[in-house]
């Protein structure tokens, strides 16, 4: 299984809330989205657009790869506003067609000859959180190569689509979900699992709620996590990453099966009543490179937040008072 | 055509005399001799020598025979399986129409030059001169363990009039699907009940079972086996794979309706029969509405119930090289 990028915990922002933009980098996340889209009113929406290249680099500064969601409605001058150096990824809330995937993939590739970024480097995400784009999602997610990241089929907007209750004590989005994570294992597109645990407050600063929710959906494969608060990235970050222990069960696993399976010729073995065979032994090298991959972010983040205060202190600025996100 | 009974599919390593002999035993419906995953690359070879041999000691037993293939070695594998008492062939890891087509016509090739045709139901015997038909062929199981080959599964199960099952394979292994924190494994709701939809517009049958344990579900506890099995048939299921010896029994009993169901379909048929005598279209039995359709899953359920308790005897008494 490849290892896919560590983004375990995000915060999504308006991008014209300079309280939030300026203090994200220092949030410790592993990824920043900022809106262009619910979250900045119609008239704040120019504005938003002249000020993103100053962002994304202000929000970059702390490692985190940076992602903007644009407006379904302004698809060409979003993209155009967005698209420089530092950013990782654009996404669209609310995808219904594939020809909105298309369009985006046209005018991001007109931007990045033009302002030349390398061609392919700015990556799409879709969500299709209505459904329709349940509906539209196979051709959706090969609508173009850019598109890595799918999800939907829940939240929110889903909700509102439905004119259902989000905050409920049961699943009430089996059928979107698994429909969206099969069609995205189906064409290699990773799918933000969400596995369901009851949430019947909608807090989205809840630390201990987060956590559980992060530590859930590892269990099932998860290795990715967003929300709206600063309160939850450190709980994200903890549930999403292996805990010792986990690792060092896992490189027990995968020595029992080099060393006592597959050299005897065997397929299978049984190593403290677990069955060990070639798929436990892939889902432990998994693990471990996963575990890898999460202490190479750590320490990347750590860095470049290291040097951006330096270079701040060279300048005589602060690095502003933590607020909330 | 008529359905058979396949409550209990036990994949065995074919190189494996011991876990062949002993599947022999253990009155599975179906014993799949395993070529693939249970087989290691250096040990394939004397797998496929051992087959035809093993074929006939499992058919003999009385269980239904197949041999799941692997599909980097798919021609050699056939080749050393497509013998006389091979029912049919499981097939894993299939994502594409090609692959099921492939297998098809490999398989059709063998059965040709062999004269191989597939085996009538435990306890019946096969006319020798009997003229090749898409019922005494050679059949399919696909095994969609990949998530192209579950969102495909329409149209790779009518790749090939042989294909007559499938199941989610080892989807629980390639496809995150991990015990969330209520129990279900994640995503498996959702992908058995497709399953099950799908088989049943496309006129196959749907073999799994309701695994909810951390635990892999082909390598349950009995008692775990028994409850996914039993859950698994009221979804749809119609049987399970299983790779214990011990899980057996549990899939024979949980994919067998219970006395207690039979005791109810029986009241249920009843009262039906004395409203519809009295002239009335439906009854009312302990608060229950029956109708016609209420009344014909009870007597589905009884034309099951006849069916595994056939299936049970004739594989007390197998008829020798049938």
């Amino acid at each position: 299984m490849a290892i896919r990028e560590v983004r375990r915990a995000g915060l999504t922002m308006p991008i014209n809330n300079p309280r939030f933009v300026n203090n994200s980098w220092l949030r410790n996340c592993d990824h920043i989205t900022l809106d262009f889209e619910d979250s900045v009113p119609q008239s704040q929406k120019p504005y938003a657009r002249i000020i993103a290249r100053e962002a994304v680099g202000l929000a970059g500064q702390g490692g985190a790869a940076i992602n903007i969601r644009i407006n379904q409605g302004f698809i060409e001058a979003d993209v155009t506003a967005a698209s420089w150096p530092g950013l990782s990824s654009l996404s669209m809330g609310h995808t219904w067609s594939a020809d909105e995937v298309r369009l985006m993939d046209q005018y991001i590739t007109r931007i990045e000859r033009i302002r030349g970024l390398r061609p392919g480097s700015i990556t799409l995400g879709a969500a299709c959180d209505s459904p329709v784009g349940t509906v539209q999602s196979e051709e959706i997610v090969q609508a173009s190569p850019r598109v890595k990241n799918f999800g939907g089929g829940g939240g929110y907007d889903y909700s509102m689509q439905l004119g259902v209750d989000m905050f409920v004590g049961f699943d009430q989005f089996v059928y979107p979900r698994g429909e969206g994570a099969l069609i995205a294992r189906a064409f290699g597109k990773s799918f933000g699992i969400s596995v369901h645990l009851p949430d019947t407050s909608g807090s989205v600063a809840d630390a201990e709620r987060s956590y559980l929710q992060a530590a859930a959906n590892r269990k099932a494969g998860g290795r990715g996590g967003g929300g709206l608060h600063p309160n939850v990235v450190e709980p994200m970050i903890r549930g999403l990453t292996p805990p010792p222990e986990e690792v060092e069960q896992a490189r027990q696993v995968l020595a029992f099966y080099n060393e006592q399976v597959e050299a005897k010729g065997e397929a299978e073995g049984e190593l403290d009543g677990l069955t060990v065979d070639k798929y436990e032994a892939a889902r432990a090298s998994e693990l471990i490179e996963w575990a890898q991959a999460c202490a190479e972010m750590d320490g990347k983040k750590e860095r470049a937040r290291r040097e951006a205060i330096a270079r701040q202190e060279a300048a005589h600025t602060s690095p502003g008072q933590p607020t909330t996100a | 055509m008529k359905e058979r009974v396949r409550r209990s599919w036990l994949i065995v390593p074919a190189h494996k005399t011991d876990l062949v002999s002993q599947a022999s035993a253990t009155k599975a419906d179906v014993v799949v001799l395993d070529l693939e995953d249970t087989v290691h690359d250096t040990r394939k070879a004397e797998a496929r020598q051992k087959m035809r041999e093993a074929i006939q000691l499992i058919r003999n037993s009385g269980s239904e025979v197949f041999v799941r293939c692997d599909p980097d070695f798919l021609y050699a594998d056939l080749e050393s399986s497509v013998y006389r008492g091979l029912t049919g062939v499981l097939l894993p890891r299939i994502t594409s129409v090609e692959q099921v087509q492939d297998a098809e016509h490999t398989l059709a090739e063998f059965e040709a030059q062999r004269g191989v045709r597939k085996p009538p139901p435990v306890g019946e015997i096969l006319e020798v001169d009997e003229a090749r038909t898409i019922e005494n062929s050679l059949e399919l199981h696909l095994s969609l363990d990949t998530g192209r080959g579950n969102w495909d599964a329409p149209k790779l199960i009518q790749a090939s009039p042989r294909v007559r099952s499938v199941s989610l394979g080892r989807a629980d292994l390639t496809m995150d699907l991990r015990p969330e924190p209520e129990g279900d494994l994640h995503l498996m709701p959702y992908l058995m009940q497709r399953l099950i939809l799908v088989a049943n517009a496309t006129g196959v049958q749907p073999i799994g079972a309701w695994w909810q344990s951390a635990s892999r579900g082909l390598v349950d506890t009995p008692q775990n086996t028994y409850h996914a099995a039993a859950t698994g048939r009221k979804a749809g299921f119609k049987g399970a794979l299983c790779m214990r010896a011990n899980q057996v029994e549990a899939l024979n009993r949980g994919f067998t309706p219970s006395s207690e169901d039979l005791s109810q379909a029986q009241a249920i048929l009843h009262a039906f029969a004395t409203a519809q005598a009295r002239g009335l279209s439906r009854a009312v039995d302990h608060r229950q509405f029956i109708d016609q359709g209420i009344a014909g899953a009870a007597s589905r359920l009884l034309d099951l119930a006849v069916a595994c308790q056939a299936t049970d005897q004739a594989k007390l008494h197998p008829i020798e090289g049938a």
